[in-house]
């Protein structure tokens, strides 16, 4: 019966309003590999960040590490109990080697003067023995692949001494023989009696690897559980636990000409083979995790990212969109993934933002923006989209995520695009919100607009679209009537592999 | 066992590879390929009494140019560093009008100096966290302006005389076959000797590595916990205290101070440590690619004379280098970034 | 409180309020210091022949800044199209009619113009053709200038400080090989009235400054190229998203930037009746510190052109100050350089204590 390395208790935290976790409960047992799963937004980056001392819970908490209780937890203090998040971003040196990387807190930390070549290599090689990995020593970091920077992120844990190694989504840009390489290493890991928690989305992965997973639902703990007590479709449950409300979708205006078709877009390395067709008055989703190649689809439909192969054809015309200029012109509108910094120009106001996309219509005499017309445009599109700020010329960086992410959408809208790109529409945004979003996005598409809605959060995807595509790896796996498919067995599509 | 050997070997050969490959590899190829050309036109060109005292006439910028590249490794930029030289070399010189000492001592007092005015911009890159470029454009105009308006008189024409013994010792010297006299001058040691210790500085202490990680990745430099404060006095006072000696070395060179030499070459020496392969936005860059930088551009500016182009084209071939030699970074970069992320501004 | 509908207006009528009453405070000071000669006719004639000129680089800065890059070239730009303009000016002047020839042979002989081809012009249409196609010239010679820093930023890509580092160098080469590094001088007398004379006792070049100004203005604040140069300063990748064609903003940003520098020549050239390389060059440090004084930031994306006319103004009041104190240039450049540090420091420091102040306040809470 090994001893709990984590017990957090009671953790609750609110940001500006928003509940990002309420009363949950984590504890992790001493060299156990323990997944944190949930959805999107339920909470999983807050509760690794007041793990790691970043940030602090709301009162009432109790936070105990091998079984002393901290009252406060700074940063330092996590990380010298040997806590270690590998981010996303895995924090490396790019222009420095392996061996440098991977050894480079040992001599930080002994406060030596002078390093050698033969002690760093020594440390690196020491340190990969442990997981028995082999990486080319004398490499730098920049000229390696993300599975293989991810491994030297790993050792470089290791040689500061982790006893917990936390990984967030590390899987989410490998590919398969890539993730069984890292859950091998994971294993090893825990035979060294290095604790493991894997923040992960995908449900096969969990099975494999985990001892016990701890389920989070938009904020709250589901319970802790034996890998061996549940199966996929409890897990599910626990993760969604929702009644399927289904809302009144409007179909396809006309079973006519569908305004935008996909013929084999290939990209070598992003997608293959992709094929798509989207009807006006239709919401199309795409569901895939981040790492599918959903978004470097959209982008290449944008005139982003131009495609090796294939087809676009808009409203029956082949057409090549080399640029944004050219999608736009086809009537094509983006709303990006990342929204504070692909979507908004955060210290301008709320006015300049709204009105970037449509410059040209707003010129008066003399080719002069003039103001009358640009102040009636600002206020119709705040009022018609509800935009909630204290004036037009506030600066959109004090608006919340929700409201941030309308004046998105409204760039768009005076364009009166016939086809309106989303990505991850309601990322970081409260329920609230959401809704209110998904009920602008039903306007759109009852007006005729088509609409092809990114996420890779079930419930949404599951309610508010017409037809949804999955895509994985690169390829789209299925297609189905949303009406036909349950929430359920969509998660299990999306999260197996 | 063999196996392991194999290895090894085959790392050794990789990392020739690479360097054959290198940026530092063309530029020298390039400097090569000029003398030859140059040579072409005007056969007194190629000389060993030329090469040694090309060798000890930009031993100047190199001193300075080193500094320089080790901020732009860490990420920052100093232009101050003419300034810098300039005030050193007035201040150091002034006093030993009025006390006798020896030159070891003026290398010292100038570079002290110079440190004492690196460190006041380090203070207000680490401290204020104001931006590199302005903040020493700044101080440029402090250093310099304060030097001019509280000196009465900034120039200096009577030198000691011991300055000048320096730059005319050699270490060993012979003499060739037309009767003229070629040695390695003690600048030229001196040069090398800085430029030796930054290399060793740079691969073999912390602080050097730390200084590579801080342009690599300030973020995670910071989360590894490298002590930036350190790093950055470290790297600003550096090029102060080589902008001081390389101002001693002028001071024996020309004899005579001169509140307005040092300034012109500032762009000559940004120029330089760029053409040598250093990233402006920091983290990659050798010594030798400095040194060849420098070499590359004191070469321009001093052999167009020998091609019968007049000086006033200096400029513009050195314009046109460095406009030429950065396009095809960029560019290159951009083109192998093509296939990269989809993302991009 | 109505702001434009163009970004970067900061917080709008308040900001620029407080700068008309630092520039008022300024003023008065420097005037009870010593208002018999500050603020006597020739010290404000004085200031106002003056100005211009150096107002005129500072807005090519300001357009290259709020658009995130930097233009360390537009002193060798200015004087570049002086020459430019001054050789035209006095090949055409000379012989009456636009001779290629003449011109190129002012090129190659470089000497000082000779003051024998200069007459005495009666200002007629003749002159008055002659003296556009001048202008002309300077500014075709600053927008050439300016087009090559845009293709080398936005196409090329090189970052604007090693970019225009690099021009600068090369176009003062350039000028250096035409003039041998000789002023060029002796202009017609009607020309000179674009720098030295009066209209209705306002400075000719004050007009031009003023013309300049609002020029500036619309372009930033009214039209769409303006809109798109804040746009990508403040955030290239949304401006991308959002369907501005990055490269084209920036190329025309410093093509403005030349086009100004240019105007700048033209003005340098007609006040002091000369053109030589090397005038002007303690202006780029004023020019990058007048510009960060109005209140541009360095990134990108903001500024606005009343508060960058104010610190232009302030500036050259203070400059004036230290005139008639008698401080030496050098001097000067101390209380410059100090300045820019203390300016910054503040506009980076301010945010950063807002912000600790405020999580103060949240920890407590």
């Amino acid at each position: 019966m090994s001893e709990d390395f984590l017990c957090l208790r009671n953790i609750s935290k609110t940001f500006a309003g928003v509940r990002a976790l309420s009363r949950a409960d984590l504890s992790v047992k001493e060299g156990e590999v323990h997944t944190l799963v949930g959805e999107n937004g339920c909470g999983k980056s807050t509760l690794i960040k007041i793990i790691a001392g970043v940030l602090q819970p709301d009162p009432g908490a109790s936070i105990a590490i091998r079984g002393k209780v901290w009252k406060r937890l700074s940063a330092f203090d996590s990380l010298s109990q040997g806590i270690q998040v590998i981010y996303q971003d895995l924090s490396l040196f790019p222009n420095l080697t392996v061996a440098e990387n991977i050894s480079v807190s040992q001599y930080i930390q002994e406060k030596k003067p002078f390093v050698s070549r033969r002690e760093m290599a020594d440390i690196a090689r020491e340190a990969m023995r442990m997981i028995s990995v082999s990486l080319d020593l004398s490499t730098t970091v920049q000229e390696l692949s993300i599975a293989k920077q991810q491994l030297v992120a790993i050792c470089r844990s290791i040689t500061r001494g982790a006893r917990l190694i936390i990984m967030d989504e590390p899987t989410s840009s490998l590919g398969r023989r890539d993730v069984e390489y890292l859950l091998s290493v994971i294993r090893s890991l825990r035979e060294e009696g290095i604790t493991t928690l894997f923040v992960g989305h995908k449900l096969n992965e969990v099975f494999e690897i985990a001892d016990r997973v701890t389920v989070l639902r938009d904020g709250r703990g589901m319970g802790t559980y034996e890998i061996s007590q549940l199966n996929a479709a409890e897990l599910i449950q626990l993760m969604t636990g929702r009644q399927i409300a289904r809302a009144q979708l409007p179909g396809p205006r006309s079973e006519g000409a569908p305004i935008l078709e996909v013929k084999e877009l290939t990209k070598k390395g992003q997608f293959q083979g992709i094929n798509l067709t989207l009807r006006p008055g239709e919401i199309l989703g795409i569901a895939g995790l981040r790492g599918s190649g959903r978004t470097e689809l959209a982008l290449s439909i944008f005139g982003m990212n131009r495609a090796d192969s294939g087809e676009i054809v808009v409203a029956g015309t082949p057409r090549r969109i080399r640029s944004v200029q050219d999608a736009m012109a086809l009537g094509m509108g983006y709303v990006p993934e990342e929204r504070l910094v692909q979507g908004l120009f955060m210290d301008h106001s709320v006015r300049s933002n709204l009105i970037v996309t449509v410059l040209d219509k707003l010129l008066g005499r003399l080719g002069l923006l003039d103001d009358r017309r640009t102040d009636g445009f600002v206020r119709s599109w705040i009022s018609e989209l509800g935009i909630k700020t204290p004036s037009a010329d506030c600066p959109v960086k004090q608006l919340s995520g929700g409201n941030q992410q309308r004046v998105v959408l409204s760039k768009w809208m005076e364009r009166a695009p016939r086809i309106l790109i989303m990505d991850g529409p309601t990322v970081g945004i409260d329920v609230k919100a959401k809704e209110e979003i998904h009920e602008i996005m039903r306007t759109l598409a009852s007006k005729g607009m088509g609409v092809i809605m990114i996420s890779d959060e079930v419930a949404e995807i599951a309610q508010h679209t017409n037809r949804l595509l999955l895509m994985k790896s690169g390829r789209i796996v299925g297609e189905y009537e949303t009406s036909r498919i349950t929430e359920d067995g969509l998660l299990k599509e999306l999260l197996y592999t | 066992m063999s196996d392991a050997t194999g290895a090894r070997r085959d790392t050794a050969w990789r990392a020739i590879g690479g360097r054959l490959r290198s940026h530092e590899m063309y530029l020298l190829l390039l400097i090569v390929a000029y003398c030859l050309i140059v040579n072409g036109i005007n056969s007194s060109f190629l000389t060993m009494e030329n090469i040694f005292d090309v060798l000890k006439s930009s031993s100047i910028m190199s001193t300075m140019a080193i500094g320089v590249f080790v901020v732009m490794l860490s990420g920052g930029m100093d232009i101050s560093f003419t300034a810098i030289a300039t005030v050193s070399m007035f201040v150091t010189v002034r006093l030993f009008q009025l006390f006798t000492g020896d030159l070891l001592i003026a290398f010292v007092l100038a570079g002290v100096v110079g440190m004492v005015m690196g460190s006041v911009n380090a203070i207000l890159v680490h401290f204020c966290r104001l931006p590199t470029l302005i903040v020493t454009l700044g101080t440029s105009s402090i250093f310099h302006g304060g030097m001019l308006a509280l000196a009465r008189v900034p120039y200096i024409y009577t030198v000691p005389r011991y300055f000048s013994g320096f730059s005319k010792q050699t270490l060993f010297s012979w003499t060739t076959a037309s009767g003229v006299t070629v040695g390695l001058s003690a600048m030229t040691v001196m040069m090398l000797g800085i430029a030796l210790l930054t290399w060793a500085l740079l691969r073999y202490s912390a602080l050097g590595r730390g200084i590579y990680a801080l342009g690599g990745n300030p973020e995670a430099a910071k989360r590894a916990g490298f002590n930036i404060m350190r790093i950055q006095f470290f790297v600003y006072c550096y090029v102060g205290l080589l902008s001081g000696l390389a101002s001693i070395q002028y001071v024996s060179l020309v004899r005579h101070v001169h509140p307005f030499n040092l300034m012109d070459i500032m762009l000559d020496i940004i120029a330089a440590v760029v053409l040598g392969g250093t990233s402006l936005t920091g983290g990659r860059g050798t010594v030798w690619g400095t040194l060849l930088g420098v070499w590359m551009i004191y070469l321009i500016r001093n052999s167009l004379v020998l091609m019968r182009i007049p000086s006033y084209w200096d400029s513009v071939v050195i314009g046109l280098v460095i406009v030429v030699s950065t396009g095809i970074n960029s560019y290159g970069k951009i083109l192998s970034r093509a296939g990269g992320k989809a993302i991009d501004a | 409180m109505r702001e434009g509908a163009a970004p970067g207006r900061g917080t709008g009528f308040t900001r620029t309020g407080t700068y008309l009453l630092a520039f008022l405070l300024v003023f008065t000071l420097i005037s009870l210091l010593n208002p018999k000669q500050f603020l006597s006719l020739t010290n404000i004639q004085q200031m106002a022949f003056q100005l211009p000129e150096f107002g005129v680089l500072a807005f090519a800065m300001m357009v290259v800044m709020v658009s995130g890059g930097i233009d360390l070239s537009i002193i060798s730009v200015s004087t570049l199209s002086g020459i430019a303009a001054a050789i035209t000016l006095l090949s055409v002047a000379s012989s009456g009619n636009l001779d290629l020839s003449l011109i190129l042979k002012g090129i190659m002989a470089g000497e000082d113009s000779a003051t024998a081809v200069v007459q005495q012009m009666p200002f007629d249409l003749r002159m008055l053709l002659i003296i556009l196609l001048t202008a002309s010239v300077a500014l075709a010679v600053g927008g050439l200038c300016g087009l090559l820093n845009g293709i080398l930023v936005a196409v090329v890509r090189i970052p604007p400080i090693l970019a225009t580092l690099g021009t600068m160098k090369l176009f003062e080469g350039i000028a250096f090989v035409v003039t041998k590094g000789s002023p060029i001088t002796s202009f017609p007398k009607p020309f000179l009235f674009i720098g030295s004379g009066s209209l209705l006792y306002v400075p000719m070049p004050m007009v031009i400054f003023a013309i300049g100004a609002v020029c500036v203005g619309v372009l930033l604040q009214k039209t769409r190229l303006g809109f798109t140069i804040y746009a990508v300063g403040m955030n290239a990748v949304a401006a991308r998203f959002s369907g501005i064609r990055n490269w084209g903003v920036l190329v025309r940003t410093y093509l403005v930037s030349g086009i100004l520098a240019g105007v700048a020549g033209l003005l340098i050239m007609s006040r002091v009746d000369s053109v030589k390389v090397g005038y002007g060059s303690s202006y780029l440090l004023q020019a990058v510190l007048v510009v960060i004084l109005g209140g541009v930031s360095y990134l990108g994306g903001k500024g606005n052109i009343l508060d960058v006319v104010l610190s232009i103004l302030m500036l050259r009041v203070i400059s004036s100050g230290f005139n008639i104190a008698g401080l030496t240039e050098y001097f000067r450049n101390v209380i410059w350089g100090s300045l820019l540090v203390v300016v910054t420091a503040a506009n980076n420091l301010v945010p950063v204590l807002a912000a600790r102040i405020a999580e103060r306040r949240a920890d407590t809470r």
